[in-house]
């Protein structure tokens, strides 16, 4: 008999809202047996109506083979989900050695991790990459992490201590039709531990040429009966990086946060769940910015972006019955930043309900509703203004999704869509329909369509920013700027992927996906009309460029990766992709740098290998190679950057590493800002201790 | 599910003679009064039989109890007084399972936890040997961590 854990990952919010600790395992028998099977938390109450899946009757290799994630509401095996899908576990986060969330995340195969300085990074699934890459959707417990000021994420100020992550999920490819907007080419959800699932304190600290920190202090308790917190802080320093020119890039970057998470059980029924995080930081750069109109004056100066950031997150999960559950989740977020040259405040609420249920013996239905309020504040300066310099703008969105089988266990019909009305554009509509086919417990073979959208986002619409003011003609000077497009429009992809997934051995298994995505109304840069222009004074001639949507055009990739018990003891990871995307103007399109600077902003081949070696002596050494090719927009030349590590589990409460990263190179650039108005750094050889002491 | 995991480590467990009389055929698991499982342990596994033997998941109240017991299951909720329970049955033949990070180091025999999403369990053969139970080799392959006399083996 087998087991499933059932039905689809893209499960939407599911993994957003999760923590109602129910597993539904979907069994291979005549009837379909829904077993609501409470495990391992607080929550732990068996609240199945109807029959119970007899698991005593497993043997227990096959109870060891059952998934058991507590977050997950509708739990599914990766192997079965019709999506490309990655997963970092607990484990990997131990043996990556890295010690921020997007050096964690080169490890997922088809993402593209690209550092640009000290503390920034471009990051993007399927093309399309830059520091503010705009079309990956990213959630923390199920808090969108991208701001609406621009679509995409201040890695910076979005640091997750790493101890406390329980799993990250990578889709790449659409989730738009149940994630929402934005999720047009990828998706990255990462998810905290349970406060139950860590208990007693721990401290771990770390120091090494590169950086000090993340110095990190974390302790969890319980409430008897009622149920359990985790209370966390972390800072840390990295230290500036060299810029092209030998410099001094000033990019040193600073991040001091604070956590709290609280799981408590209401009822049998009933569970709550409260996150929040206090934020303050600081990172600097060498940016290329207008300094005066008059007399005209530009110079690269030293900036430090000043950031902070407050959120309060409460969900509540109820189960109804066996088969049909619901969360409602609230948020609210407050973030602020800026340097001497832009200032940028944004308040966020946030609400979204969902209701999951099983409809007959054949479909399983989720669908859900949201709201989201941002509101923010502009501070103009010469570089940047916004009009209205204060704007509120509304998401509101609805979704389903049934997932059917067609033949149980064999074959299983995903249909998802999503209905949305934003202030930007108005009514949206994204549908996906996801196949998948599973002929064996060794093979799978998915295929999906899907529609997704980007909605603009503010900068895109309302924003100006003075990119340069120069000397002109008779003394008047020149300004040349970058203006939003009040009608922009949506950015629009239609995605065709498919994947086939093996495991002929319970020590091998490979995972590949092939996908043709086609875009429409992507975001070009049009020149306008030269023009005299008075406010800001003094009277001087502009240059503008507006944003349009002039641009379409087509990917192709292949993403392939595998997993290779070589021995008991060692593991192997390979790992490879590839990318083309050609973009093409419609008639009336004057753009003139996105084609290039976008096609050449991307890797065609990005390979990697990883390895994991358990030694003798409760030794545990790791090592990681990821080779990136060039990028010709860019003149970065292609790079093969090898980490490694080794751990000590000296004994059960303490642990000590050594690591080394980018060992290969004394310095090699990784990405350039398409703008180039900020000096990239070149990344370092560098080599760190750490100490974790749990108690 | 950890409820079938543990009917299943009774199985893999030999007990000392003479501890299960051949009188009573019951083989009682305890666990406390407040267990927030304790539903699903009484549903899934009481009254199933191993053998000749027949499983009864009995609730206790006080530490004391312990003594008629053949296995005991300590939840995480039961952190606090873990330590001192532990030490209060140290060589008596009671196969004992639980699931924080210190359950083994405490004198426990059978610890939880979970990797990759899966359930795992780590054994401490040596205080099990000094309880006189046997556990069956089957168990120890399954196992993650193997704690034998000396330093831990690391298997998978």
């Amino acid at each position: 008999m087998q087991v499933h854990a059932s039905s689809c990952f893209l499960f939407p919010k599911l993994h957003r809202f999760s923590s109602v600790a129910t597993v539904y395992l979907r069994v291979t028998q005549r009837a379909l047996f829904l077993a609501g099977l409470a495990l391992l938390t607080l929550s732990g109450r068996l609240s199945v109506a109807g029959q119970i899946l007899d698991l005593t009757q497993k043997s227990l290799e096959d109870l060891m083979s059952i998934e058991v994630t507590s977050v997950s509401k509708k739990e599914q095996k990766t192997s079965q989900a019709a999506a490309a899908v990655f997963v970092i576990s607990r484990e990997d986060i131990g043996h990556s050695g890295a010690l921020n969330i997007p050096d964690l995340l080169r490890m997922v195969p088809g993402l593209d991790v690209a550092q640009i300085d000290a503390g920034k990074w471009a990051i993007s699934a399927r093309g399309f990459n830059g520091q503010y890459s705009n079309k990956l959707l990213v959630l923390v417990d199920g808090r969108t992490v991208y701001t609406p000021i621009f679509g995409g994420v201040f890695w910076d100020s979005q640091n997750v201590p790493l101890g406390s992550i329980e799993r990250i999920e990578v889709i790449r490819g659409p989730g738009a039709a149940v994630w929402g907007s934005n999720a047009v080419n990828g998706v990255i959800n990462i998810i905290t531990l349970k406060a139950g699932d860590t208990q007693g304190g721990s401290v771990a600290a770390s120091a090494g040429n590169g950086s000090i920190g993340p110095e990190t202090i974390s302790y969890s308790g319980k409430v008897r009966k009622l149920g359990a917190y985790r209370v966390s802080a972390e800072g840390f320093q990295v230290n500036a990086l060299p810029t092209f020119a030998g410099l001094d890039g000033q990019d040193d970057w600073r991040l001091v946060l604070g956590r709290f998470r609280t799981d408590t059980t209401l009822s049998a029924k009933d569970s709550l769940t409260t996150e929040g995080d206090i934020y303050r930081g600081n990172a600097g750069e060498l940016a290329f910015i207008p300094l005066s109109l008059e007399p005209p004056e530009n110079a690269t100066v030293a900036l430090r972006d000043r950031f902070t950031g407050e959120n309060l997150l409460a969900r509540w999960n109820r189960t109804i019955s066996s088969g049909s559950e619901t969360s409602l989740q609230v948020y609210f977020e407050r973030t602020n930043r800026g340097d001497s040259s832009y200032g940028v405040g944004l308040n966020t609420f946030d609400t979204d309900f969902q209701h999951h249920f099983v409809w007959g013996a054949r479909q399983d239905i989720v669908w859900g509703l949201g709201y989201r309020l941002s509101t923010d504040d502009i501070d103009p300066t010469l570089r940047v203004s916004a009009t209205p310099a204060n704007r509120g703008t509304q998401l509101f969105s609805s979704f389903a999704q049934d997932e059917i089988a067609i033949r149980r266990d064999r074959v299983h019909l995903n249909l998802s869509a999503r209905a949305e009305n934003n202030d930007y554009t108005g009514f949206d509509f994204q549908p996906s329909a996801r196949l998948i086919w599973t002929p064996d417990t060794k093979n799978s073979v998915w295929g999906a369509v899907s529609h997704a959208d980007r909605i603009p986002a503010r900068s895109d619409t309302d924003f100006r920013v003075n990119l340069e003011a120069l000397p002109g003609p008779g003394n008047v000077p020149i300004l040349v700027s970058l203006f939003g497009n009040p009608n922009q429009k949506n950015e629009q992809l239609t995605a065709f992927e498919t994947g086939y997934r093996t495991a002929p051995s319970s020590r091998f298994s490979l995972d590949s996906t092939v996908f043709y995505n086609r875009y429409r109304d992507l975001l070009s840069q049009e020149p306008g009309a030269m023009r005299i222009e008075t406010n800001p004074a003094p009277v001087h001639l502009l240059i503008p460029t507006y944003f349009g949507n002039g641009l379409y055009g087509e990917a192709q990739g292949i993403e392939a990766f595998a997993n290779w018990k070589v021995t008991r003891r060692w593991t192997l990871s390979p790992g490879y992709s590839f990318f083309s995307l050609h973009l093409h103007k419609f008639a009336g399109s004057q753009d003139s740098g996105s084609v290039f600077g976008t096609e050449g902003g991307t890797p065609n081949h990005q390979a990697q290998l990883r390895s994991s070696l358990d030694l003798p002596w409760k030794l545990q050494w790791n090592a990681s190679a990821y080779f990136v090719n060039r990028l010709p927009a860019q003149s970065i030349p292609s790079y093969t950057r090898l980490d490694t590590g080794l751990t000590w589990r000296a004994e059960e409460h303490i642990s000590l590493s050594l690591v080394g990263q980018n060992l290969l190179k004394d310095l090699h650039p990784e990405f350039t800002g398409p703008d180039a108005t900020v000096q990239s750094g070149l990344m370092r050889r560098e080599a760190y201790g750490k100490i974790t002491w749990s108690f | 599910m950890k409820a079938a995991f543990l009917f299943h480590f009774a199985q893999f467990v030999d007990w000392p003679a003479g501890v299960l009389n051949s009188g009573d055929p019951s083989l009682n698991l305890c666990i406390f009064d407040d267990e927030p499982r304790r539903q699903e342990l009484q549903s899934t596994i009481d009254g199933k039989t191993i053998g000749v033997r027949v499983f009864h998941v009995r609730l206790i109240y006080q530490p004391q109890e312990i003594q008629g017991c053949n296995m005991l299951f300590l939840s995480r909720d039961e952190a606090g007084r873990q330590t001192s329970i532990l030490k209060s049955i140290r060589g008596m033949p009671i196969l004992t399972v639980g699931e924080t990070a210190n359950f083994l180091s405490d004198g426990g025999m059978i610890r939880f936890h979970i990797e990759n999403d899966k359930i795992r369990f780590d054994i401490n053969l040596v205080d099990a040997e000094a309880s006189h139970l046997k556990i069956s080799s089957r168990l120890l392959l399954l196992a993650t961590l193997v704690t034998q006399s000396g330093a831990p083996d690391r298997g998978r």
